[in-house]
């Protein structure tokens, strides 16, 4: 939760405090406060030093409740042992915004961890708010307000930028000096101790200045709140976020790096998805976009791209088809009467199918004929222009000529790609200089409007997904609470076998019948209840991998086969799980199923419960066939979630196979996440294989392990 | 009453010190003054072994040590040298002189030997012989290995018929869970031959985890932060070695335990961190981040720094444990789980019986 003075203060500031404002030019609160000046900040700047009296011709106060009026925000720059004694000042000043560059804190150890918790408590004591500590420090550029130590500025314009690494902040101002992008606000998040990218996307989202939002992420710590937010902001501004640390290696070095979890890559994924967030897999990709996001700022003006390729060249517009395909565009279809029309301008060989190949002796007029046919035509919103140095080429008349094209057609999308290297620095410069987004390789270009049709496509789908409401199916969560507790009174963490049956079956999941034998005598006695053929199972809380030590017996079909396996079963147990605790043998009745799948969930220290459906059975590992989402969701999301994965075609029926009711395991997914969301105990559980018969789940086994 | 038992066992490690303990604080509550003996111990040179000392503590008795262990023994050097030197009358000279003096002071002489009934003292004397010389019946101790141990039992059994000794039962003691079945055969067996089974104890080793900081002692770590939760026990000890994905769970599944991983692996520590982790031992003396040890530091989880690799440590924490330290609180915690499954009032009417 954001306050408005806090909200205030970040989008609207009027006047800046600078704790520790230097004289000295190299140190970084005279660093900051020159930026304030230099950018031409028109509100109030106020410098705090008690040792001088003028800094950069600015009266300074000795401390900040000297200054004559309460400032919405506070830069400290001091030495961080006394940064508690400032935050206390600043809280009795009544600084909504505190934004603390100091380092000394977390990242130095316990000392600074206690330092840091102390200082946010402060805060909280007065109701102000921190950013950083350890941070770069925060840009408004639409209030003309440079607060940090960077060594420069971009231009102003609408792309706001989040980001865990002041070092990516500082690389992607350079690159937006040089193509000339313009910025809207900075923010340096350092070490998180209070605001964090959940708060910032907050207020971006009441932002109306910005309409793009870059982010660097290296670890949500509120992942629920995250979605949440994010599913607003989308709604008519484009985020793009690049998450580092999502190798294994990656992970160790973001939890190194930040003292968190870096957290499962996949479960990153869902949640970007989930939110509408465009995730980016490298920098390259993020500042190649950043090129494309110069021009075309305002994402909500567009359309999804409907794309045609221009080129001088055929393999190269092969190449770009092939990367287009890949990244999902779409390759617009030219229609008869825009053939027609390009056949007019453009000699008998050439290519009029998209890729349009405007042939090798193609000379600048040439480029802007065909160009100026095909932005005409309302079905075709994105071109991307191919050119490879050949003879008639001349770059740099070819760029001037783009240049007037692309201003003419303003909201319609043109990237260029040159392929080549000197032929083309000239010409490079004149787009770079005029703003049209222009690349060195195919790739880039393609991965950068990827950027952008992903955007459409993902917010649709959570624009149709918030429509509807989540389904939660009433847990009778008593009855559930009785079975975990009891496994918690003996100091157990997974429920055995017996135990996590009865808890499905009492959220409404359907098992076969059966029950636990402490002997064979037992055994056989279920066994003639429930009528053959059955299944035998150890039942013990250390034997998690039953099938795997053989202590699983199928298809067991008389009183003598009962006892022989009850037997074996115990044998292996010697043999690979000798100090196991032994409950018993599990008797139940063998069901034969079309399919088995695997329903479950894993309770995610950063996003919650994140709920798994796929193929089941014994190679779920190898096959790796299942789609995840992140609970709570909708009926619609649990319906796409089948359908994601291969087992899901094949339950709707593939290739004249009869279609199993989908309903039934749409309910069973909304079941298990009812479950995961009422019943907080519960981190992870897995129903694997969850048996699938035409009119019927079962749930054969189920594994739960509670907190 | 003037009584001697004496606590056999058939193998090394099959818990005699544990019952005898157990036997002990029973008798004491019903007023019996019971001192223990040990007529022969050997230890390893270097290892602490501080059972003599905690059995005559609770048994309220101010002998001194060489009274109760007249012979022990320190180091495989002097075993040689006392094995060349020592005779057989030597051996039984000691024992007896000892044994008779607390005999005439104690209602029970509560001995306890050393290896197996069968095995011959130094070489020179037989187990048996001694327990038949210091005129006293005699509790067998058996911790079941594999289904064939009953074999040495019976065998024991047989010879001390043979030899005139009373075996007044047998006590099976850590019994796990996959035994239970073949123990009770065995219960039936034991019965043919009339021999008493005065106790079935479950396996209990998992009570006798050092604490965090006997383990920092064992592998002589250095604490990097959590100094003031040292004193917890564990139950589990977990290696982190998988994926950071595979780890999540894996380590869910494990209350009270340890993780040893190495200091560089700042993600599984994390999820030790996120989990109910009792201590994270660091090997091969790789510092983590500060900022990972800001977190371990606020979590309340001691980081212990080991300059050992992962399989001398796992191998040190598992000596450590099943050992006895003065002042333990969780003797107490055993003591009552084993008392529960042995038959205390046959085992004292055993004794008086003529």
């Amino acid at each position: 939760m954001i306050e408005d003075r806090v909200l205030e203060a970040l989008l609207k500031p009027k006047a800046v405090a600078v704790i520790g404002a230097a004289r000295e030019p190299w140190k970084v609160g005279h660093i900051i406060l020159r930026n304030i000046v230099e950018g031409g900040f028109p509100g109030r700047v106020y410098p705090v030093n008690p040792r001088a009296e003028k800094i950069l011709e600015l009266k300074c106060y000795p401390t900040i409740l000297d200054v004559p009026e309460t400032p919405d925000i506070a830069i400290i720059a001091v030495p961080a042992k006394i940064v508690p004694q400032v935050v206390e000042q600043c809280g009795q000043k009544g600084v909504p915004l505190i934004v603390i560059i100091s380092a000394g804190f977390r990242e130095t150890g316990p000392e600074g961890a206690k330092l840091e918790r102390e200082v946010v408590e402060i805060a909280r004591r007065y109701g102000s708010r921190i950013i950083g500590p350890n941070c770069l420090g925060i840009m408004n550029l639409d209030m003309k307000l440079n607060a940090t130590f960077a060594s420069n500025a971009p231009p102003p314009g609408p792309i706001s930028f989040i980001s865990q690494s002041g070092a990516v902040i500082t690389a992607v101002i350079d690159l937006a000096r040089m193509y000339g992008v313009g910025f809207n606000k900075i923010f340096s998040l350092g070490n998180k101790a209070d605001i964090d990218e959940t708060d910032l996307l907050h207020v971006l989202a009441r932002d109306p200045t910005t309409t793009m939002v870059l982010m660097y992420i290296e670890s949500i710590d509120r992942g629920q709140e995250f979605i949440k937010t994010a599913r607003e902001i989308i709604k008519d501004k484009l985020v793009v976020a690049i998450k580092a640390g999502v190798t294994e290696r990656g992970a160790r070095a973001v939890s190194s790096h930040t003292g968190s979890l870096a957290g499962s890559a996949k479960v990153y994924e869902v949640a970007f998805q989930q939110s509408g967030i465009v995730q980016v897999r490298s920098l390259r990709e993020l500042l190649s976009f950043i090129r494309l996001a110069g021009r075309y700022s305002r994402p909500s003006e567009l359309d999804k791209p409907r794309l045609v390729i221009v080129t001088n060249a055929g393999g190269p517009g092969i190449v770009a088809t092939d990367a287009c395909e890949k990244a999902g565009i779409e390759l617009a279809s030219i229609g008869p009467d825009l053939i027609e029309r390009l056949r007019q301008v453009l000699p008998p060989a050439a290519a009029l199918h998209n890729p349009i190949d405007v042939l090798g002796d193609a000379d600048p007029d040439r480029y802007c004929k065909v160009l100026d046919i095909v932005l005409k035509y309302p079905e075709i919103n994105s071109v991307l222009i191919i050119a490879t140095p050949q003879a008639t080429t001349r770059p740099s008349e070819l760029a001037e000529k783009l240049v007037n094209i692309v201003n003419r057609y303003g909201k319609k999308i043109v990237l260029v790609a040159f392929l080549g290297g000197e032929s083309f620095e000239e010409a490079t410069r004149k787009l770079v200089i005029n703003k049209v987004p222009v690349y060195s390789n195919i790739e880039d270009a393609v991965d950068s409007l990827s950027v952008l049709d992903r955007w459409f496509k993902l917010r649709a789908k959570v624009l149709e997904y918030v429509s509807e409401r989540v389904t939660i199916f009433e847990i009778d969560v008593k009855s559930v609470r009785e079975i975990i507790d009891r496994a918690k009174s003996e100091g157990r963490r997974v429920l055995t076998l017996d135990e996590a049956l009865e808890l499905v079956s009492r959220v409404g999941i359907d098992v076969p019948p059966g029950g636990l034998a402490k002997t064979e005598d037992e055994a056989v006695q279920i066994a003639e209840r429930i009528g053959y053929p059955v299944v035998l199972r150890i039942v013990s809380p250390d034997i998690l991998h039953k099938s795997d030590i053989g202590c699983v017996k199928l298809n067991i079909n008389s009183p003598e086969e009962v006892r022989s396996a009850f037997r074996d079963i115990m044998e292996k147990v010697k043999i690979f799980a000798p100090h196991a605790r032994i409950v018993g043998v599990h008797v139940s009745k063998m069901i034969k199923g079309r399919y088995e799948t695997i329903i479950g969930f894993t309770r995610d220290p950063q996003f919650g419960p994140v709920i798994m459906f796929g193929m089941g059975g014994i190679y779920v590992e190898l096959f790796r066939d299942v789609a995840m989402r992140i609970a709570p969701f909708t009926r619609l999301e649990a319906m796409d979630m089948i359908y994601e994965t291969k087992i899901g075609k094949i339950l709707m029926g593939y290739r004249g196979s009869r279609p199993v009711n989908i309903d039934m395991i749409v309910n069973t997914i909304l079941r298990v996440m009812s479950l995961a969301v009422c019943i907080e105990d519960i981190v992870e559980m897995d129903i694997n294989p969850l048996l699938v018969t035409d009119n019927a789940v079962f749930a054969i086994d189920v594994k739960v392990v509670v907190r | 009453m003037m009584r001697t038992l004496y606590i056999a066992s058939m193998e090394r490690s099959s818990g005699k010190t544990t019952i005898a303990l157990a036997l002990i604080s029973e008798l004491v509550k019903r007023g019996v003054r019971v001192v223990p003996y040990r007529p022969f111990m050997y230890v390893s040179s270097g290892t602490r072994d501080e059972t003599l000392e905690i059995m005559l503590e609770l048994s309220g008795s101010k002998e001194p040590l060489e009274k109760i262990c007249p012979i022990k023994i320190e180091g495989w050097a002097v075993y040689v040298d006392m094995m060349r030197k020592m005779t057989r009358s030597d051996i039984l000279e000691t024992v007896l002189s000892n044994w008779r003096d607390l005999k005439s002071r104690y209602d029970l002489v509560l001995t306890v030997g050393y290896k197996s009934l069968t095995h011959r003292i130094l070489g020179k004397i037989m187990e048996i012989d001694i327990a038949r010389e210091i005129d006293s019946k005699a509790l067998i101790v058996s911790r079941p290995g594999s289904e064939d141990a009953i074999g040495d039992v019976l065998a024991a059994i047989e010879l001390a018929k043979a030899r005139d000794l009373e075996i007044i039962g047998v006590i099976f003691n850590c019994v796990r869970p996959w035994m239970r079945s073949v123990v009770d055969e065995w219960c039936r067996m034991l019965k043919e031959e009339n021999v008493d089974v005065l106790g079935v104890v479950d396996e209990y080793l998992d009570l006798l985890n050092p604490s965090i900081r006997e383990l920092v002692e064992e592998l002589q770590g250095k604490v990097i932060v959590g100094h003031d939760k040292l004193d917890q026990t564990y139950e589990h000890i977990l290696v982190g070695a998988m994926t950071p994905d595979a780890a999540l769970r894996y380590m869910r599944s494990v209350p009270n335990k340890i993780v040893i991983t190495g200091g560089d692996r700042a993600d599984i520590i994390m999820l030790a961190l996120e989990t109910d982790t009792r201590a994270i031992i660091l090997t091969g003396g790789i510092m983590p981040s500060p900022r990972v040890i800001a977190r371990a530091e606020e979590r309340g989880v001691p980081l212990i720094l080991v300059n050992y690799d992962t399989y001398t440590t796992i191998s040190k924490i598992m000596s450590a444990s099943g050992k006895y330290r003065k002042g333990d609180k969780r003797i107490n915690i055993v003591l009552e789980r084993v008392t529960k499954s042995i038959d205390v009032e046959k085992i004292i009417k055993k004794i008086e019986e003529k």
